[in-house]
């Protein structure tokens, strides 16, 4: 966790906190995105980071900037003309800025001890922007001092296509890199879990038994009921459509109720929808449980937990809880969402998760996708979304994962501060991102924000709270704290994509072991790919479709060929 | 009680690749993708593999052609996993842990071929591994003492062993394929080796599978060897 | 105390033996080879559970116990392990299964009912088939039928074992190789017992098999009814007359001629009950056949003649008890919705039924209980021939009657006497010739005997003082006897029935009647073809109209009653009893019924009208309530349920000793603790050599 570049520094707070009150343009990606104009203020840097360096506004007056404190270097301060800069250091920076150097100092003395203890997920004090500070120089020493690095001599390919010619381009490199690869590997965990559950959830209710008696004495006419294959994939076609069809009507129906600011049906109307999800659906989960495994109880006793376990989940989700606990609500819910999509027919699901995939590029991708508005207005009117619910109201209607794109925690945790106040409504949702993207571009800013896509809302709130911790030595309550913030932000990924990410790995496990297996492989790496493109292209994409279709190929060859292949093999015993 | 048999394959099966990944992979997160991603190229080359033996309608007695492209596809994909690696090779060695470390390489590779043996072991074994629950069990043809799910998972157990030094190896030598092409040969070589001992299982030889094991740790043990070297060779 | 359980043995070792067992996999089939499952099933009435029940997939070695030595011996044996019994099913007594269970090493039992060494096909069969054998009480359904409250019944089946009647919390499958797949079920079985034997139960592996066979009920009716766990036993009765124009208040008496069209036994899948289900039936048709060949028609004499077919009259007289209380009710019907609605499946609009209480048509009200004028019985009537002095064929059947002095009942007796041959000499004969009076047998009439003691009732079978050898018993399947012996024997007896009856109906049966007046005769030939269709080969063209799938042989058993859709056997007699009384065939042209009107019947391929209709027959206990649940009203009568169960399996494998077992998991665990220790110590010396610190 402490490697996770959001983990800042307590002293390099402030400057982030004034870099970005001083912000004009608001969140650094949607600047990005608004004002692709805006690129061409920057002189000094190579095309590829372009974008990287538009989004800096200078700490003193909000213009955009182009001069860094040399001694902060990439992590500190950034400033549009060297008077802002020495206006800036006499007001406060000066004080900061010979701590950061002083740390800087510690960390490097320290040398590989120190960089080793920084991946050890309880070491909070390393933020960010010192991993970056320190790498960065002992970049520059490196290439300055001594040209031959030990990669560059055995392997040409280290020295040989790209030249590491400038130190801030390494560092941004680097620093996203760790970024995404802390995010993915964070957000691969609860996906895999709800994908196991739904998996277990499934592998559970195959043996659920069917409660049709059948009697060798009672040879009924058949009814006949063999409606032709073209029929059924028609109906299944159906289906899957008017399930998609809700989903936009629905989707429409929430932007309409954002846009025009009725927050609170909409929190009231989630609300009630997951205490049904955990309730009813939970309920149908443990029936089968009770009955495939065969276990007594009474209405009295099921009722009485069933009511336990849905209130407790609904406080957590959106009033206050542990993170883990909500988190686990979270991933149970999914789960259950996906179990209770797998009654559908099979032909239903695959033709649904299609249906999904388009929907969810277009919802995305469109300019005029319902969700680029709802993100439009929310934007415009500096009005958070309250995404949480959108999650659970996605994951209640079947919804595109576009509806859901908040990771988890977070977005609960903005929700749980949405409801506590509502005059503080703007200021606390600041963790949350907005809506369209499903899996946000995290934009590394070098040492400058550790959380840098928050939005502009968030801003005084942080301002607000660094106030107290920092004015005292950290101790264990505030690296507690510090570590929660660290998960509540970062990498989001919408609850819709865990559904539908497991119904399509439930749906795979229908069938054998070996095309569960393959399709988990196949949604996890196609989730690695979408978040690799998104550090690419550094624009909001779907989640899904990436996935979902290697999923769906994968399913379908290795039903049709893999299995018996395997089959053969395995019972020759051939190891290939 | 076969949960005896359930937990004792899965053992022997898992464990030692197991023990690799939580030991020394699980606490990278970079090294945890790459090991989703190679385990996504071996899944993609078996797939391809499995394709042909379904339209060629392949039947046991043409096993030895089955494994002949079955293994030639896997290196293929290693090669192009190689390939792949190799494009992003900066940004990864730059992202690592520890980004001056000569070892990087070798990391990348260690992972990528655990995640080729991991994924190996679990879409062959896996269904085997599973119905060992159950009380049923085949005997295995060549050692009537053992049964199908162990003989399984020994072979399991040692070839994921050995997709994970080949991938070393054959990194070695995709890197400088003038110098090396002994590595790339020898992988090649001892990958069809493995496979063809492994028909000794089910043949009519006795203790079959006794030798298909011993060929199998001899190619290990050799190619564990060799991976050293290549190790000391990068300093 | 649940959590207890939860943790100890179910959520673990259950949820992953049926994660495993329950997923057919291709894969799986390797290892268990699938066998044709005959199981012995749950039924329960609103005081007792009976049948078999495994909670859990249970599994065990085969063994065989030839004799009740070796049963003593194994019972008594120090061997570990579970095992699967397969007994003969002569030793099936309830003591030997209770010690068995007692004994604790036995996981299920396997019934061998018949069969030969599969090695060598023509060898003597590996058990002798029981002269005298019946699973059934030794007083079957007397605490339904009329003589209830007496104080001495009489115990119409000595042989009894009553293990039917018994409840077993360990699965009962049966061997019986009647056709391919069960054949190859029981070859694998006995190669398996013999493979086991070649290794004295000690080289493994050796073969065991598995049983699954969760029966969902429990406690009683009552609750299984309301938890929805099971259905009644029962079916659909069906009623027929030539009389098309029969009325309620006509005022013409009514001759029933009655049977009952299924059986009874421990494994349902086996049933067939020649004797005791299917010679009756066919007798009726026959009857029904011959009366319609009559020079005048039928409809025309001076009485009725009403053919029912009871279902379910094995479980306390299902068909009829339901039969009587409908007629001899007065009917309400209480709400009509015309349309098909989620309690009562019927279009009744179409043919005039009710909502609630649900029928389908009130076409029963057409029969005027105070009409009836007699009721004549057909009872087991296969075996009606025996090998009297000197290896002569002798033909002999008996009638029973409740009250000799009833002035009808002797009528009846000395009428069919005489057309025999002569009263008191001739084939058919009193029951109480040997000076025992034993009343009447279980039978059908009981339930009209009860509202109404006097009308007369004969029951005709080839009993005299014990119901048949294997009554209600899988033994019961006619393989003891030739099949022209059976066909001769019921032609027989049907022959001198029709006569009585069209005598009868006429209202000239008399104690004389000379065999010559009588210008009607029965079918052999359509005994023969019944007879076939019903035991051998089910592929008939008497099933053809209504019936897809084909298989070699149906069972009889009673099945579940189910609102709307008739059982095979009920719609066989509906259809067979409906074409034979078939009134007016009209142009239309049909395949089957559902191509005709309601009232129809497809006979020919064309539509005839015909009064001939199902009934419902469940529990005289239970009834249906508004809302179309069943409920339980009198715990005295009749209410068995049958449970509901998941599919069965029963499969064989083969299996290791604990001992192997315990060497795999403990090579794995020093394995896995082998590579932790070196991958850690290999990762310090890596980083030495390698000076990686």
């Amino acid at each position: 966790m402490s490697n996770n570049p959001n983990s800042n520094l307590q002293d390099t707070n402030n400057n982030v906190i004034e870099t970005s009150t001083n912000r004009t343009t608001g969140d650094s990606t949607n600047t990005t995105e608004e004002n692709p104009t805006s690129t061409l203020g920057n002189i000094n840097t190579s095309t590829l980071e372009l974008s990287d360096i538009t989004i800096h506004a200078c700490s003193n007056c909000g213009e955009p900037a182009q001069y860094l404190c040399i001694a902060c270097g990439q992590s500190g301060p950034r400033y549009c003309s060297s008077k802002c800069q020495s206006e800036d250091w006499t007001r406060r920076h000066s004080t900061v800025c010979s701590k950061v150097t002083l740390a800087g100092q510690i960390n490097e003395e320290g040398g590989d001890e120190e960089i080793a203890t920084v991946r050890k997920p309880n070491s909070k004090v390393h933020g960010r922007g010192n991993i970056a500070q320190i790498i960065n120089k002992r970049k520059t020493n490196i290439q300055r001092g001594n040209p031959i690095s030990p990669s560059s001599t055995t392997d040409p390919s280290f020295t040989g296509q790209e030249p590491l010619s400038t130190s801030q381009f390494d560092e941004d490199q680097v620093d996203e890199f760790k970024f995404y690869m802390q995010q993915i590997y964070k957000i691969i965990k609860p996906v895999v879990l709800c994908i196991l559950l739904s998996v277990l959830w499934v592998k559970i209710s195959i043996l659920a038994p069917n409660f049709r008696p059948q009697r060798p004495t009672q040879q009924f006419i058949d009814t006949s009921d063999d409606t032709s294959e073209s029929a059924q994939i028609f109906n299944s076609f159906l289906a899957a459509a008017v399930i998609i069809g809700n989903i936009i009507i629905v989707t429409i129906i929430i932007v309409c109720l954002f846009k025009y600011g009725f927050i609170k049906i909409l929190i009231g109307f989630f609300m009630v929808v997951v205490l049904l999800l955990l309730g009813f659906m939970g309920y149908l989960l443990i029936l089968t449980i009770l009955q495939v495994l065969q276990i007594p109880m009474d209405y009295i006793t099921l009722s009485f937990a069933l009511w336990n376990f849905a209130a407790v989940g609904l406080i957590s989700v959106f009033w206050k809880g542990p993170l883990l606990l909500q988190q686990t609500y979270l991933t149970i819910m999914s789960s259950l969402m996906a179990f209770s999509l797998t009654n559908l027919s099979s032909w239903t699901t695959w033709i649904l998760l299609a249906l999904l995939v388009i929907w969810d590029l277009v919802a995305v991708l469109c300019p005029f996708g319902p969700l680029r508005i709802l993100v439009e207005s929310s934007r415009n009117d500096k009005r958070e979304i309250p995404a949480l619910l959108y999650s659970v109201n996605a994951v209640w209607f079947m919804a595109s994962p576009s509806l859901s794109n908040q990771f988890t925690s977070s977005s609960l945790n903005s929700v749980r501060q949405s409801l506590s106040s509502a005059s503080s409504f703007q200021v606390t949702v600041g963790e949350e991102i907005p809506l369209s993207e499903n899996i946000r571009y995290n934009h590394g800013e070098g040492g400058v924000s550790g959380e840098s896509n928050e939005n502009l809302s968030q801003i005084p709130r942080r301002q607000s709270s660094s106030l107290q911790p920092r004015s005292q030595p950290p101790n264990n309550d505030s690296f507690e704290e510090e570590e929660e913030e660290d998960e509540r932000s970062g990498l989001k990924l919408g609850l819709g994509d865990f559904v539908f990410y497991s119904v399509l790995v439930a749906q795979a496990a229908l069938f054998d072991w070996i095309t569960t297996v393959a399709c988990i492989v196949a949604v996890l790496t196609g989730l690695n790919t979408t978040i690799f493109l998104l550090a690419i292209y550094k624009k909001a994409l779907p989640a899904l479709p990436i996935s979902i279709a290697f999923g769906m190929l994968f399913y379908f060859v290795a039903r049709n060929t893999l299995v018996p292949y395997a089959q053969s093999l395995g019972l020759s015993l051939i190891a290939v | 009680m076969t949960l005896l048999t359930f937990f004792g394959c899965a053992l022997t099966a898992f464990g030692p690749s197991l023990a690799l990944f939580f030991l020394t992979i699980a606490k990278d997160a970079q090294l945890v993708i790459l090991m989703i991603s190679s385990a996504f190229f071996w899944l993609i080359s078996i797939l391809v593999a499995s394709s042909i033996w379904f339209f060629s309608k392949s039947d046991a007695t043409e096993n030895p052609i089955t494994i002949l492209y079955s293994v030639l596809l896997q290196e293929l994909f290693r090669w192009f996993l190689y390939k792949i690696l190799r494009r992003a090779e900066n940004g990864l060695v730059l992202a690592s842990a520890n980004p001056k470390s000569p070892y990087n390489v070798s990391a990348f590779a260690f992972a990528s071929g655990l995640g080729f043996g991991l994924m190996n072991g679990l879409v062959t074994y896996i269904n085997p591994l599973i119905i060992s629950v159950g009380s049923g069990v085949i005997m295995c043809k060549s050692c009537p003492t053992l049964t199908l799910f162990f003989t399984g998972a020994i072979t399991t157990c040692l070839f994921i062993l050995l997709h994970t030094t080949w991938m070393i190896l054959a990194f070695e030598g995709f890197r400088d394929p003038k110098r090396n092409y002994y590595y790339i040969i020898w992988v090649v070589l001892s990958h069809l080796g493995a496979s063809y001992a492994t028909m000794s299982n089910q043949a009519d030889i006795k203790s079959g599978c006794v030798i298909g094991f011993v060929i199998n740790t001899v190619l290990l043990v050799i190619s564990i060897i060799a991976s050293m070297r290549t190790l000391k060779k990068i300093k | 105390m649940y959590i207890s359980i939860l943790l100890k043995e179910i959520l673990f070792i259950s949820l992953f033996m049926h994660l495993v067992l329950s997923q057919d996999t291709e894969f799986k089939k390797v290892f268990y080879k699938k066998l044709l499952p005959v199981p012995c099933v749950r039924i329960l009435n609103s005081t007792s559970v009976t049948g078999c029940q495994s909670l859990k997939p249970t599994s065990g070695l085969l063994i065989l116990t030839e004799t009740q030595d070796l049963l003593n011996d194994f019972i008594k044996s120090d061997r570990k392990g579970k095992y699967v019994v397969i007994l003969p099913y002569e030793l099936m007594t309830n003591d030997n299964l209770r010690s068995l269970e007692s004994s604790g090493k036995m996981s299920g039992v396997l019934a061998l009912i018949n069969g030969t060494d599969p090695s060598s096909p023509n060898s003597a069969p590996i058990i002798q088939r029981p002269i005298n054998f019946s699973p059934d009480e030794k007083c079957p359904n007397c605490q339904f039928g009329l003589y209830r409250n007496d104080e001495s019944r009489y115990i119409w089946n000595p042989n009894g074992l009553g293990i039917i009647q018994e409840r077993y919390d360990f699965p009962i499958f049966a061997l019986y190789p009647f056709d391919k797949a069960s054949n190859n079920s029981y070859n694998k079985i006995i190669n398996g017992v013999q493979f086991n034997e070649r290794r004295s139960y000690e080289r493994f592996p050796l073969k065991a098999v598995e049983f699954d066979a969760l029966m969902f009920a429990a406690i009683d009716a009552s609750t299984c009814l309301r938890r929805n766990f099971c259905s009644p036993v029962g079916g659909h009765s069906v009623y027929s007359t030539p009389s098309i124009d029969m009325n309620e208040n006509d005022g013409k008496p009514i001759i029933i001629v009655s049977a009952a069209m299924d059986s009874k036994s421990l494994f349902q899948g086996i049933t067939l009950g020649l004797n005791n289900g299917i010679s009756g039936s066919i007798a009726l048709i026959a009857i029904a056949d011959a009366l319609s060949r009559s020079p005048t028609p039928v409809k025309n004499f001076q009485k009725h003649i009403l053919f029912t077919s009871f279902a379910g009259e094995p479980w306390g007289f299902l068909g009829s008890q339901r039969f009587v209380k409908n007629i001899f009710e007065p009917f309400n019907c209480i709400q009509n919705k015309t349309k098909p609605t989620q309690s009562c499946g019927y279009n009744t609009g179409q043919s005039g039924g009710c909502t609630f209480p649900c029928f389908r048509d009130l076409d029963f009200k057409r029969i005027n209980f105070s009409n009836i004028d007699s009721i004549i019985e057909l009872s087991s009537v296969a075996n009606g021939i025996s090998l009297g002095p000197g290896n002569i064929q002798q033909f002999k059947y008996f009638v029973h009657v409740d009250n000799e002095n009833n002035a009808g009942n002797r009528l009846l007796m000395q009428g069919l006497g005489a057309l025999s041959g002569g009263i008191g000499v001739g084939f058919v004969r009193n029951a109480s010739e040997d000076g025992v009076f034993r009343k009447l047998p279980p039978s059908s009439s009981m339930a009209f005997l009860e509202k109404n003691i006097n009308i007369p009732a004969v029951v005709i079978s080839d009993f005299q003082a014990n119901l048949s050898n294997y009554y209600n018993s899988e033994y019961d399947d006619g393989s003891d006897l030739d099949v022209s012996t059976i066909i001769s024997s019921i032609c027989t007896i049907a022959n001198v029935t029709s006569q009585a009856i069209w005598l009868h109906a006429q209202n000239i049966l008399s104690p004389t009647s000379p065999t010559a007046n009588t210008p009607i005769s029965v079918n052999c030939t359509l005994v023969g073809l019944l007879l076939d269709c019903l035991t051998v080969d089910a592929s008939c063209s008497l099933f053809d109209a209504f019936r897809r799938s084909k298989d070699d042989r149906i069972s009889h058993y009673t099945g579940v009653y189910q609102q709307t859709s008739q059982q095979l056997l009920s719609r066989f007699h509906y259809n067979v009893l409906g074409s034979i009384n078939a009134n007016i065939i009209s142009d239309r042209k049909c395949k089957n019924e559902t191509d005709c009107q309601f009232g129809e019947i497809c006979t020919n391929l064309h539509c005839a009208s015909s009064f001939t209709r199902y009934h419902d027959s469940y529990g005289a206990g239970l009834e249906f309530i508004e809302n179309g649940d069943m409920i339980v009203v009198d715990p005295e009568k009749a209410t068995w349920v049958e449970s509901v169960w998941s599919d069965f399996d029963f499969n064989l494998f083969n299996v290791t000793s604990i001992g192997s077992q315990v060497s795999e998991l403990m090579t794995g665990i020093l394995l896995t603790g082998l590579s932790i220790v070196s991958v850690i110590f290999g990762k310090k010396y890596v980083r030495k050599t390698l000076k990686l610190d």
